[in-house]
């Protein structure tokens, strides 16, 4: 059983560093993505306040996309529960929720934890939890999605599924980097 | 609010190690967060939960509600379990190269007046199998949690694996 270490100057240093962040101005813009992302950090977090101009279902890819994604989601809505799972799908979804069309004051939240970005030997985890907060149609869930790479992921975008819908103007997307102890 | 890293397994390079020990935690944080990036090399079933234990105590209860894209399940651990079940991480059976997740909160773990809350979120996807599931339970002992103990029973976290320990502070961040 291998015994760890506190590193007592690690502790000095916050954990979550902020990368980049992004507020749409109009509400003219099919989505948004961050590149070269550092490959120095443990995870990476992913926090988005949005909403769409249409119903949608809510899409990221990473780096420039060829991968297989696949999810595995849990999810409640105030009236039941339900399971659900997506297989060998060109992109990943945020959410298995479809957003519903809101005005820009009503907005989705997800949060997304990217285990592993930088690893070369193994897949990548996404640990997701979202919720919808809508009056009388509001849902929350927590889904696990992996995407079939070794590669690195060096680039995230979030769109659409279709790619032809519209942000809410307000919305906002940041992407943190989770430091571990000497990074 | 504000994260701090406290201590890591790195990444884990052989599967000889069915436990990781934390030990001497700093009091000093409000809150603990634990992230795993594991599997484990048991056999047994495809899906396998690590234990959790904190300050050697060995009284827990706990229950959690998942789904694993078919069924949707609730689980409640018995009173007084020895391990705090976490939620799952995928065993040998699984898709190679597939680790699971598992973010753990236990709250105010210094204080000494209360038991200690815990609640975790995870699972994995393997493209045609996995599980996701919210848990939460107590430690039934009210000491300061100054050592935690992740356990896989019965096999050893797969190599890849990493296990690690966050402090969560309601103070300024000092750097970073």
């Amino acid at each position: 059983m291998p015994i760890i270490p506190i590193s007592g100057s690690a502790v000095s240093r916050g954990a979550m560093i902020p990368l980049g962040s992004y507020t749409f101005p109009n509400s003219t813009l099919t989505g948004m993505g961050f590149g070269n992302i550092p490959q120095g950090y443990q995870d990476l977090m992913i926090v988005a306040n949005y909403g769409f101009t249409a119903n949608v279902a809510p899409a990221y890819i990473i780096n420039a996309g060829g991968q297989t994604h696949s999810i595995t989601s849990f999810s409640g809505d105030g009236v039941s529960v339900a399971t659900q799972r997506l297989t060998n799908y060109p992109y990943g979804l945020i959410s298995q929720q479809s957003v519903i069309q809101t005005t820009a004051q009503q907005m989705s939240q997800s949060i997304m934890h990217v285990m592993s970005y930088a690893s070369t030997t193994t897949f990548k985890s996404i640990l997701h939890t979202n919720s919808f907060g809508r009056v009388n149609s509001g849902t929350v869930d927590i889904a696990a999605s992996l995407i079939q790479t070794l590669s690195p992921i060096t680039s995230i975008s979030l769109s659409t599924a279709d790619g032809s819908k519209f942000f809410q103007a307000s919305t906002t997307v940041t992407l943190y980097g989770v430091r571990s102890v000497g990074q | 609010m504000s994260m701090f890293p406290i201590a890591t397994t790195g990444t884990i390079p052989v599967s000889t190690f069915g436990q990781v020990f934390f030990s001497g935690i700093p009091q000093t944080f409000t809150h603990l967060q634990l992230r795993v990036y594991g599997r484990t090399t048991s056999a047994v079933a495809n899906s396998q939960t690590a234990g959790l234990q904190l300050s050697g105590s060995t009284s827990y209860d706990g229950h959690g509600v998942g789904g694993n894209g078919t069924a949707v399940f609730a689980t409640r651990q018995g009173f007084f379990n020895a391990w705090f079940d976490q939620p799952y991480i995928p065993g040998a059976s699984s898709t190679a190269n597939v680790f699971g997740i598992q973010i753990i909160d236990i709250l105010d773990y210094t204080n000494t007046n209360k038991n200690k809350v815990i609640r975790g979120l995870g699972g994995y996807d393997a493209n045609g199998s996995g599980v996701v599931s919210i848990n939460s339970g107590f430690s039934i002992n009210t000491a300061a949690v100054t050592t935690i103990t992740v356990n896989v029973s019965g096999a050893f976290f797969a190599a890849g694996s990493r296990v690690d320990l966050y402090g969560i502070s309601t103070s300024n961040p000092t750097g970073a």
